[in-house]
């Protein structure tokens, strides 16, 4: 009974998983490029066959009981042999897996996203995707307040466009650019391990919280009992995508409905309710180690 | 109307797009994203707005698609300046998951996130799902790209490959072989499928599979053509 956690040792939710582990007195081995001495012995096709070598000895992989996958995303190094081990132990192990990497592979386009979070019955905004300045405009006018973000999974800051961002429109012709009504309302960060569901409301007055404004507050975090039907939603949305550990962005518009956004599929928990978070990790450490 | 999403220096596309011709085939790159003419509403693909390169069509006048890439590569953008290929490639590669995705279309392969062409899976669990259908995988390994962990396999392989096109299988591989590809392409759920063997003979081994395979063979294209044909509306 070993857990296995493919990560960056100063990253806060591979820390958090890792306090668990340790307070709960688990084996389990943190495996990631600045760990030195490992390497993976064995046949990709049956990963569990193989060996794990560090440099306290070596695990036979069969004694994994869970892998919490977050690999660093720095986007410097080429993946190497270990990578590619891990990432077909992640894939084919039978064991309890935080997430599988094809199941991650959703969040790579988030319209692709959204239209199953619409048939899983949360609201979506509407939303535009374009090469078109004079769509774009169009959209722009017809529903006011309009963001834009990325179409993909690659980190962007949700903005608001105004007057500045209007005159530029006609840049969209050289990328598909991704245009959303906005929706007035209060965030609400949902996270699912297995069975388990937390949520915390984010009070922000920025157009993305995580990139508060100059002079803007902070935004105020605080544990949310959802709706039951909410609450369910999300479950289903965890099987739906089949990840077991999620972060799902909903709003609560102004008018009471549930909007979703995105499915996070290696979701940083740590950045929200600091007590709630300890739950998360604990709750991932604990099953991590428990037979399936 | 016919689209084959390529990279632009494909020459089995150009193949395909002139056998094809008949049928409106028409080439769409990343370049033909880079311009002026695509909208999409997700959930709403066949009222999407398509750039071709002489005329923007409703996509509702597509009949199929033949997608020949895994992904929007950067380097095939050769209007975006060198600084933003990478994001542009992976916003345009993300686009086209969403909109094929739902398009009503036949759409050889359907596009799962990771992989435009089929399930982007790593080659450790293609072999994974082909030892629980109960064939020989191989010890042999395809040379993935080292910055890919999928590792989709370049397209040029010396390995005896069969290729699967709806329930039809081609190749001078053994026929054990033949319906073990086929058997793998149906458990996997993709329509086209090419299989890669560490030998011709009926005891081979599996080595790995491509879901962009080489379809130039005429009686491949063929087949390939009815079936872009045969299901569409």
């Amino acid at each position: 009974m070993v857990a296995l956690v493919w990560g960056a040792a100063d990253d806060p939710p591979v820390a958090a998983v890792m306090s668990w582990l340790e307070r709960l007195g688990a084996p389990h081995l943190r495996v990631a490029d600045d760990v030195s001495g490992l390497a993976l012995h064995g046949d990709c096709d049956e990963p569990t066959a193989g060996t794990l070598i560090h440099g306290a000895g070596s695990l036979p992989l069969d004694r994994v009981t869970g892998l919490y996958v977050r690999p660093p995303d720095d986007g410097a190094a080429p993946f190497g042999a270990l990578d590619r081990g891990l990432v077909a132990l992640a894939e084919g192990a039978s064991a309890r897996v935080f997430n599988r990497p094809s199941a991650m592979a959703s969040n790579h386009s988030k319209p692709y996203q959204l239209r199953r979070l619409a048939v899983l019955g949360f609201a979506v905004p509407e939303t535009l995707i374009t090469t078109t300045p004079e769509t774009a405009r169009a959209f722009c006018a017809s529903h006011g307040a309009v963001i834009y973000k990325s179409v993909s999974g690659i980190r962007s800051r949700v903005t608001r466009v105004g007057p500045a961002q209007f005159e530029r429109l006609e840049e969209v012709r050289w990328c598909p650019t991704q245009f959303q009504r906005h929706v007035a309302g209060v965030d609400v960060r949902v996270h699912v391990v297995e069975d388990a569901v937390f949520a915390c409301e984010v009070r922000s007055q920025a157009d993305d919280y995580r990139y508060p404004g100059e002079g803007d507050a902070p935004a105020h975090l605080a544990p949310l009992a959802l709706p039951e039907d909410v609450r369910a939603r999300c479950l289903a949305t965890s099987a739906a995508f089949a990840l077991p550990l999620t972060g799902i962005d909903l709003r609560r518009s102004n008018d009471s409905r549930w909007y979703a956004f995105e499915v996070n599929p290696s979701p940083a928990f740590t950045c929200f309710d600091a007590a709630q978070a300890d739950a998360i990790a604990e709750t991932i450490a604990r099953a991590l180690l428990a037979p399936r | 109307m016919l689209l084959i999403l390529s990279a632009p220096d494909d020459p089995i596309t150009h193949l395909l797009a002139a056998r094809w011709a008949h049928h409106a085939s028409q080439i769409v790159t990343g370049d033909s994203l880079a311009c002026a003419g695509w909208d999409y509403v997700p959930g709403r693909a066949t009222q999407a707005r398509v750039a071709l390169p002489h005329a923007c069509v409703d996509a509702s006048a597509i009949t199929a698609v033949l997608t020949r890439i895994s992904h929007v590569f950067p380097e095939h953008l050769s209007q975006i300046a060198e600084e933003d290929c990478d994001y542009v490639a992976q916003e345009m590669t993300a686009f086209l998951t969403a909109w094929l995705d739902e398009l009503p279309c036949p759409v050889l392969n359907r596009p799962r996130p990771g992989n435009l062409s089929g399930p982007s899976w790593p080659q450790a669990r293609w072999r994974q799902l082909a030892a629980s259908l109960g064939h020989h995988v191989s010890r042999a390994r395809l040379d993935a790209p080292a910055a890919h962990p999928l590792g989709f396999p370049a397209h040029a392989q010396v390995w005896p490959t069969a290729v699967v096109a709806g329930s039809a299988v081609f190749g001078s591989v053994a026929p054990p072989l033949r319906m073990a590809a086929l058997a793998l392409a149906r458990r996997a759920g993709v329509a086209l499928l090419g299989v890669f063997f560490d030998a011709h003979g009926a005891d081979a081994g599996l080595v790995g599979v491509t879901t962009t395979p080489d379809v130039h063979e005429p009686e491949v294209t063929d087949a390939v053509l009815a079936l872009l044909l045969a299901r569409a509306p």
